[in-house]
């Protein structure tokens, strides 16, 4: 079950906001969003993978915490 | 439930009360600004009467005094212009139409007191601060009910009564297009923040949505295992 498997990586000190997010679906491809791209999903189509833990967030190529990121705006 | 269903049902949710949220945020700006247009209207209503009392003069009645006319147009005009929208700021508050009156009214009050000032050029600043105002509702259309007023008005008073509203008697034909460009070149820019002060209210909602999401992941990625643990 992807929900319990997938490590969340560890809140980084002064890494805030995105700039690129993947979304794993369900066959396991990765799509990649620039941060305008995904902020102009619905946000069912931001929250479901949210839920089931199948986003990524990334900022200049680092993957960082999705709170940090969702925080740092 | 199985798990299919469980974030289905807690997408919905969850984005239900994201939508709560905004409404709820843009409520509170809807009233807090009737609010304080119903304080603006009374303040206005009592500046009107002083600038009639003060700066127009006595008529006479053969050798008795009396009162000038400008006085009882800002009692009593004013008092019209003033009493609607405090009744609706204050008994309707957050309702479309109470935003709407206040815009137009607020667009006459500007008339009135260019009126009472003579058509003083400086008098028809308080179309643009007005509109600055006016634009704490972040709501466009409000904007649009002020432009047609107060552009209708320069054009009616323009052609009826020029001294009344650019203090002299023969203005061009197009000075009211020029006061109108003014008002559209302000309200470019006023609609333009207003769209994106939404946009970052939205923002605010969906982030927090967002939150929820993970904090709900957090929570049954948790709780999933203490059960695995526990059994």
């Amino acid at each position: 079950m992807e929900l319990l498997s997938r490590p969340q990586p560890r809140p980084q000190g002064g890494a805030r906001g995105y700039d690129e997010v993947t979304i794993r679906d369900e066959s396991g491809t990765e799509t990649s969003y620039s941060r305008a791209a995904y902020e102009r999903l619905p946000l069912a189509d931001r929250v479901r993978p949210l839920l089931e833990g199948r986003s990524r967030f990334f900022l200049a190529g680092e993957e960082v915490d999705p709170r940090v990121a969702i925080k740092g705006g | 439930m199985s798990t299919a269903d469980w974030v289905t049902a807690a997408t919905d949710v969850i984005v239900q009360r994201a939508n709560e949220r905004l409404e709820a945020h843009r409520r509170a700006l809807f009233e807090g600004t009737d609010r304080l247009f119903a304080w603006l209207m009374a303040g206005q209503w009592a500046f009107g009467i002083l600038i009639a009392y003060f700066f127009s003069p006595y008529g006479w009645e053969g050798k008795v005094r009396t009162v000038h006319f400008h006085v009882w147009v800002a009692v009593l005009l004013g008092g019209a212009l003033s009493s609607m929208p405090i009744a609706l700021a204050l008994l309707r508050p957050g309702w479309w139409v109470t935003r709407h009156v206040i815009a137009a009214s607020q667009m006459l009050w500007s008339a009135l007191l260019i009126h009472l000032s003579g058509g003083r050029i400086e008098t028809h600043f308080h179309v643009f601060v007005s509109l600055g105002i006016l634009a704490f509702y972040r709501d466009w259309r409000v904007l649009g009910t002020a432009t047609v007023v107060v552009v209708a008005d320069h054009l009616a008073r323009g052609i009826l009564w020029p001294e009344s509203v650019y203090g002299i008697v023969n203005p061009e034909w197009w000075r009211f297009l020029e006061h109108a460009f003014w008002v559209v070149f302000a309200l470019a820019f006023l609609i333009w923040a207003g769209r994106k002060s939404l946009r970052e209210m939205q923002q605010i909602a969906e982030g927090g949505a967002q939150l929820e999401a993970l904090a709900e992941n957090e929570w049954r990625r948790a709780s999933v295992l203490e059960r695995t643990a526990a059994g």
